[in-house]
């Protein structure tokens, strides 16, 4: 697989350039409103009339959306390239396999039948449990080097089941406005969180990338097999247990404040591979970078839209991510054939 | 942000927005079932903003009241340049714009959703309150009271067996406005006798086998291609309702509950009188 004519581009190089344009993406994203009239008042200006409120409008408002943007769009990224290389699957992504639908339904549990009270702190913890059960149920069905389609349909069948179950806690639920609250955690929003949900999410979504960042080097032994990586002293079990429990941990945390955001993990990895080559351990940190910058130029188009209510996150990234897991799946078919 | 900034933050965010006053001078709803409240209850030229909803008259009650105000899509950054001095949404609508206004030191009162007809009456008196206009309030629950008082049937006749149905097959049951209508106009509610609750599911097939002696409709856009329009569509029911009393009320008229619902209450009356409804 490695070794191929195109010659990588500098490692560092590419790291440097995502982290500028995710600077400026960073920027863009404080700079634009949220459509509707607000979307007319320029965050310059408004800080020569009225800089209280300016400061509160980009600090206590832009600057939370932005960061959560920021932070599931590398967990998105990240997981998908690590689980891309613990399967060895090209179309694992923690939306696809149905990661995401059990973190959501996790955190509705947690959410809606205020388990722990209602300070929110505790759902996170249940967006991890149900995202690790997901991982679980996926390893016990398709495992490692099944082939695509077992993975794709242990996927169809995770996120049905999730989906099913989040819809039946949500129709349980006491409130009884929960039901219409399904499309929120199906697609996703960042609007309007504040930094309360930053704080929320970010230390498990934190402990959950460094786990999956540490495997950069077992999961590159493992792509010669696992003997040679056992001889060079990586225990696949231990491998596995980290980049399901980094996956679990920061998919977790993060869909619990943002609900499911949909194929910013598989598009990611597989636009970088080209560039970086095949090996999983200079995939994982571009894909952290590439997803965080794929996910908040997504937010920025939603917040764009010139009418209507805001249009739900993971509408925008399904536009760009189902056309390209079709056509990956009618490659990986055309290989096969 | 740094951690002093953060607190900066904090001050300015309480400073902003001062206390609530006797009668507010910046009034904002984010919510429809607030704004039939506000824009009839508040001044006009305090009211900065209402729903993207209460202008359509298909959703709202209000639509003619609320034409020439500007509207939100309640987002934060649309809220808070208007400097609110009071806010208005529903106890179960946008909980994250509502949480974070709040955190930003903004005066948000979350309505409750009135499962009785005493619900609305003390929704109406705080709403009233809260502009600064007890008078108007009452006098609203005054017209309110006899609007409803008119509608009701006579005692002592009979007590038919009526449902409410709507797109997708929800009826109400339970204790909810629906109920309370239909005892007020003398009318048994079959899904609550079924144990069925508010928003509970019924089948065209339990209804037909039920045979409630009148099908009350909410109808909502049903000119609007949906699935869950397409089950009042339904052959055997279209034929259950042609030859039995049945009457279609506009969903804005119940939909939330304030007072308009005496609209609901008037036409359903109309029907039972025998008078041809509107």
């Amino acid at each position: 697989m490695t070794g191929q004519a195109r010659q990588p581009l500098s490692y560092w190089g590419l790291i440097g350039g995502f982290v500028l344009l995710l600077a400026l993406a960073a920027i863009a994203s404080l700079m634009i409103g949220t459509g509707g009239e607000a979307n007319q008042i320029s965050i310059f200006s408004l800080f020569e009339s009225d800089p209280k409120l300016a400061h509160i409008i980009l600090f206590e408002v832009r600057l939370p959306r932005t960061l959560l943007g920021l932070i599931v769009g590398a967990t998105l990224g990240l997981s998908g390239a690590a689980l891309q290389g613990l399967l060895r699957n090209p179309l694992a992504e923690p939306g696809l396999v149905g990661t995401s639908s059990g973190a959501a339904l996790g955190a509705v549990i947690v959410f809606y039948f205020s388990i722990g009270g209602v300070s929110g702190f505790l759902v996170p913890f249940g967006g991890m449990a149900g995202a690790l059960l997901a991982l679980f149920v996926l390893y016990a069905l398709a495992g490692r080097d099944s082939n695509i389609m077992t993975l794709i349909l242990a996927g169809v069948a995770i996120n049905s089941f999730a989906g099913a179950m989040t819809s039946l806690a949500l129709n349980l639920a006491p409130s009884p406005f929960a039901a219409l609250e399904i499309v929120f955690w199906m697609l996703g929003s960042l609007a309007d969180r504040s930094m309360e949900h930053v704080q929320i999410a970010l230390p498990l979504t934190l402990a959950g990338w460094a786990l999956l960042l540490s495997t950069g080097r077992p999961l590159d032994a493992l792509t010669l097999g696992e003997d040679t990586a056992a001889s060079l002293g990586y225990n696949r079990a231990w491998v596995r247990a980290r980049v399901i429990g980094g996956t679990g941990l920061a998919v977790g945390a993060a869909v619990s404040v943002t609900g499911v955001i949909g194929f910013v993990g598989l598009v990611v990895p597989h636009l970088l591979r080209p560039l970086v080559g095949h090996r999983p351990s200079r995939l994982l940190l571009p894909s952290a970078l590439a997803g965080a910058l794929l996910t908040l130029v997504a937010d920025m188009a939603v917040r764009l839209m010139p009418f209507g209510p805001e249009l739900k996150l993971g509408v925008v990234t399904s536009i760009i991510g189902a056309p390209f897991f079709l056509y990956l799946l009618l490659r990986s078919r055309r290989a096969q054939l | 942000m740094t951690p002093r900034g953060y607190i900066f933050g904090f001050v300015l965010a309480a400073s902003l927005c001062p206390p609530a006053l006797a009668t507010p001078e910046r009034v904002v709803s984010i919510n429809l079932c607030a704004d039939e409240l506000v824009i009839p209850l508040g001044d006009r030229n305090t009211i900065k903003s209402v729903s993207y909803l209460s202008a359509d008259p298909e959703e709202s009650p209000v639509a003619d009241e609320a034409k020439d105000l500007p509207v939100n899509y309640a987002r934060a950054e649309e809220i808070l340049p208007l400097k609110p001095d009071i806010v208005f949404a529903n106890r179960f609508s946008a909980a994250y714009t509502v949480n974070l206004l709040r955190r930003l030191g903004v005066n948000v009162i979350e309505l409750p959703n009135p499962t009785d007809f005493d619900g609305i009456r003390a929704n109406v008196r705080r709403v009233a309150e809260l502009l600064g206009h007890p008078e108007r309030g009452e006098a609203m629950i005054r017209d309110f009271n006899a609007a409803l008082a008119e509608a009701k049937m006579p005692e002592g006749a009979a007590r038919p067996l009526a449902v409410v149905y709507r797109a997708g097959g929800y009826t109400d049951g339970g204790t909810g406005l629906s109920s309370e209508i239909l005892a007020h106009l003398g009318l048994r509610n079959m899904s609550e006798e079924r144990g069925l609750k508010q928003w509970d599911h019924l089948s065209v097939e339990q209804l037909l086998l039920d045979q409630p002696d009148i099908v009350v409709v909410s109808a909502y856009r049903q000119e609007a291609p949906s699935e869950e329009a397409a089950v009042l569509e339904h052959p055997a029911l279209r034929t259950y309702l042609a030859t039995h009393r049945s009457i279609a009320i506009p969903a804005k008229y119940w939909g939330c509950g304030t007072p308009a619902i005496a609209e609901a209450a008037k036409r359903l009356s109309a029907l039972l009188r025998g008078n041809k409804p509107q």
